[in-house]
């Protein structure tokens, strides 16, 4: 296995890991919208249609975690593409403070 | 609402954590996304969206979704943020309401509250759901006879909601299912039960990229299914033959620019769809394929005489058909003068047309409301399989017979069970499943429904969706059908004009849409289920919050109203709007075909309802697939009209901005109509006579001597290529010259695309009014 290889597999891990970190935080969260709020809190994605392409879900799974998490008051939903309903977004105080503490204490 | 945070909180934390500020970038950059998560989000998923815009194939089902235009119409439209509070029924009473435009209404929003009508303020007033579940139920209750309902159903019902319904109108006692189908392809079921022993279509998306030839008739796809435009354009340029049959000349059908396709979008191109464009009459399309077979069996005699092979597939015909020798003389007694005169189309291209279907290995039929809305549909749509016979164009890769349903879920709808005449092998199975007796007499269809309203016969009036008042015809007739009732429900997103002709109980409750989130009490998201043309089922799921928090799915609305009337001792309706699940449990052991539903479903792109006739399985009286040899009708409407002095006929049509009676806007841009709906199309020589006789602006008046008056006031008259003699306008606004007494044989129809009228100056037509 090369050096990137092997960045790769612990850049794969540790998101993982922050992943279930926040699914651990927040019991009732869907394993897509612990993702969602992952991926947006690393900086990778901050739309419905890359979350879906990213991760290889279906757009309408995408934007029904966006959906739950806006209600939640986690994410808060910005503009919106008529054609595809791509939704973008970003964290809230609260979404942010809760990876930020998955982030902290991961246990 | 807090601020949304932009930048995420870097990371401190030791031991790896340092890695995520890289993280992002490999998640965007990587070609493989990161596979742990994608194991992570496999469990639960893919519960796809569907599209409510029409009820065309959809191979992206679920996936990176783009809609079409329609799509994003329909979407947006649900998805809207005005909303119609109690407090604005406060402020119009529903006499004033009746003065505004389907569009102003629906232009107000969603509807939020369940509401009851006053007829004390003429206004409705906000009411909770149990107080109106309560009232329904009684209402229904005392009534003398459970056939006293009418149960309607609107294409929009996903086949969870639609069962649950039937089960409730069975349960209380009746077979009233009037169905929105029963005005629009009921022919299509008629006819292709006949001939190919099931009523549906028998094609895959995929044929599409198969076919040779692909005939299109009393379609405008570019309004209607502008997802189909797509294949057929693909069709087009891997050289495939597109023949139209439409007898007005629609630009969508002509040249399609792709939205996908950037450059060609920049540079204002666009391609080619239609190889051939033919203009028949209006109520031409059977004389023109029987012209069109005339002509195959011609060259096929020319080819046996000359030694070379049949151009008829022999083989499928001697397996697999009955009647040919009965069509073929049905062909040969009907003279081409009668043809060309009835079609409005000559030998000459009727013949080429047939050297196209000869020449083509593999063959598509596809047709909608240009075909079904006539007298003489049923006969028509077993015209176009008699051709599709003769080749063996069916139950192979790249051929057959293609309906092409507008509502996404019209055809799911019958399938599970809405359906005025129910086969006693689903009676027998919900009576196993559920234990009660269902009822057996036959029920009504739309018409009936309308007259047995308007004799008092019926008295309570149930819609699931839609807007009955103005999709049926006779608008000033069925109003006072509603109006006359003692109970009307409908169940709807937006106020719309059936809302305001309420019985002496009337209810409007608010329901989720399709586009919108749907949980039950333990918060547990729900899926439905529809069912396309292509016979393909497939999961939904919302993906919007719902307009209001007072908002119940239509599944617990019919379950609420099915508790209080008949209630819960022998059907648990609150544990089946619980988990829909469940109603897909129910319908996998009384309807064939369903087996696996629950799993089936969640793959992608869910699963096909099996079609023996696909697979050459005819399950008909000869067990086999039966030409017709129908005679030609004695005369269309256009022939009668060509034989009177200022006599045209009517086709009522949608416009590019609407979805049957839901208007979006008030444009029809393919149409070069901007801004209005009161127009009237007709032939550019027509309109210099009707101008010069009645000026810019006209009244038309219906010619039906019923002794009822029939006006549509005040309409621009507008050119476009169509044939002389003809008209056409939008519905719902031009329902009111369709007359009920009209329809189609076997189909009960109206004939809305076959409408007698003559055309009259304001003045002369408001004064005789």
């Amino acid at each position: 296995m090369s050096t990137a290889d092997d960045a790769s597999a612990a850049d794969e891990t540790a998101f993982l890991t922050l992943v279930e970190a926040v699914a651990r935080r927040r019991p009732g969260l869907e394993p897509i919208e612990a993702v969602l709020l992952a991926a947006a809190f690393v900086g990778a994605v901050a739309d419905s249609r890359s979350l879906a392409k990213a991760f290889d879900v279906a757009h309408a799974h995408a934007l029904r975690a966006v959906a739950a998490l806006d209600e939640a008051g986690l994410v808060a939903v910005g503009r919106r593409d008529a054609r595809s309903s791509r939704a973008h977004y970003a964290l809230t105080e609260d979404g942010a403070a809760l990876v930020a503490a998955a982030e902290a204490d991961p246990a | 609402m807090t601020d949304p945070v932009s930048t995420p909180k870097r990371s401190s934390a030791a031991g790896g954590w340092g890695a995520l500020k890289s993280c992002g970038k490999h998640l965007l950059g990587s070609r493989s996304p990161l596979s742990g998560a994608r194991a992570l989000l496999k469990a639960n998923q893919p519960d796809g969206f569907d599209c409510p815009g029409c009820a065309w194939g959809d191979p992206e089902h679920g996936s990176s979704f783009e809609f079409c235009e329609n799509g994003v119409k329909a979407v947006s439209w649900e998805a809207t943020d005005k909303r119609t509070p109690p407090k604005f029924f406060a402020r119009h009473t529903v006499s004033e309401l009746r003065g505004w435009s389907d569009y102003a209404l629906e232009g107000e929003g969603r509807l939020t509250h369940p509401m009851r009508y006053d007829a004390a303020s003429d206004r409705y007033v906000a009411v909770s759901w149990d107080t109106a579940f309560a009232e329904i139920g009684a209402t229904l209750r005392g009534l003398d006879h459970p056939d006293q309902a009418e149960f309607y159903t609107s294409g929009r019902a996903s086949n969870e909601a639609a069962y649950l319904y039937q089960l409730f109108a069975r349960a209380y006692g009746t077979n009233n299912f009037p169905d929105c189908s029963n005005m629009c392809h009921e022919a299509s079921g008629i006819g292709l039960a006949h001939a190919i022993g099931v009523g549906k279509g028998t094609v895959l998306l995929e044929d599409f990229e198969k076919a040779d030839a692909i005939f299109v008739v009393g379609q405008n796809p570019g309004t209607n299914h502008p997802r189909m435009l797509a294949d057929l354009r693909k069709a087009a340029e891997r050289g495939a033959k597109v023949v139209v049959f439409n007898p007005v000349r629609e630009r969508g059908l002509e040249r399609f620019a792709d939205p996908q396709n950037t450059v060609e979008m920049l540079r204002g191109a666009s391609r080619p769809i239609a190889s051939h464009y033919l203009q028949p009459r209006l109520g031409g399309d059977m004389a023109a394929f029987r012209g069109i077979a005339k002509a195959v069996f011609a060259a096929d005699d020319a080819a046996l005489a000359a030694g070379r092979p049949s151009v008829l597939d022999r083989a499928f015909l001697a397996s697999h058909t009955e009647g040919l020798a009965a069509y073929r003389a049905a062909a040969d007694a009907t003279g081409w003068d009668a043809i060309e005169d009835q079609s409005g189309l000559s030998r000459a291209i009727l013949e080429e047309v047939a050297e196209i279907y000869i020449t083509s290995s593999k063959s598509i039929a596809t047709w909608a409301m240009g075909v079904t809305q006539h007298r003489h549909s049923v006969a028509t749509v077993r015209e176009i399989a008699n051709l599709m016979f003769l080749r063996g164009n069916i139950g192979r890769p790249g051929a057959g017979l293609c309906p092409v349903r507008g509502h996404s879920n019209v055809q799911g709808d019958r399938t599970v069970g809405i359906n005025e005449k129910p086969p006693a092998a689903f009676l027998d199975a919900l009576e196993r499943e559920f234990g009660f007796a269902a009822p057996r007499r036959h029920g009504h269809n739309v018409l009936a429904a309308i007259g047995a309203m308007l004799d008092g016969t019926a008295k309570a009036f149930i819609g699931l969706g839609g807007n009955f008042a103005r999709a049926t015809p006779d608008t000033a007739l069925v109003a006072k059908a509603l109006a006359s009732c003692e109970l009307t429900v409908h169940i709807a997103t937006k106020l719309n004009h059936s809302h305001l002709v309420p019985g002496r109980v009337g209810y409007v409750l608010p329901c989720l849409g399709r586009t919108e989130i749907d949980r039950n009490a333990a918060g547990k998201t729900q899926i439905v289920t529809v069912e396309d043309s292509m016979s393909m089922v497939h999961g939904s799921g919302g993906i919007n919050k719902p307009a209001s928090k007072e908002l119940r799915s239509e599944i617990a609305i019919i379950a609420g109203m099915a508790a209080a009337t008949v209630g819960s001792d022998r059907i648990d309706w609150a544990a089946m709007a619980e988990d829909y699940d469940r109603i897909r449990d129910r319908i996998e052991r009384t309807v064939p075909g369903f087996a696996g539903y629950n799993v089936r479903v969640r793959r992608p792109r869910g699963f096909m309802l099996r079609n023996l006739a696909a697979e050459r399985v005819f399950e008909t009286a000869t067990g086999r697939a039966n030409f017709s040899a129908d005679a030609l009708p004695a005369a269309t409407e256009h022939q009668v009209a060509a034989g009177a002095d200022n006599t045209f006929v009517l086709q009522t049509f949608r416009s590019h901005d609407q979805y049957n009676t839901t208007i979006y806007g008030l444009d029809d841009r393919y149409r070069g109509v901007y801004g209005e709906r009161r127009v009237i199309f007709c032939h550019p020589d027509d309109l210099v006579t009707l101008r010069q006789s009645f000026g810019e602006r006209v009244d038309v008046v219906g010619l039906h001597a019923d002794g009822t008056s029939r006006i549509a006031e005040d309409f621009r008259l507008v050119p476009f290529d169509m044939p002389r003699g003809s008209l056409a306008g939008y519905y719902p606004e031009l329902n009111v010259l369709v007359p009920l007494s009209t329809f189609g044989a076997e189909s009960d129809t109206p004939t809305s695309k076959s409408v007698l009228v003559t055309v009259c100056p304001r003045t002369v037509a408001a004064a005789a009014a």
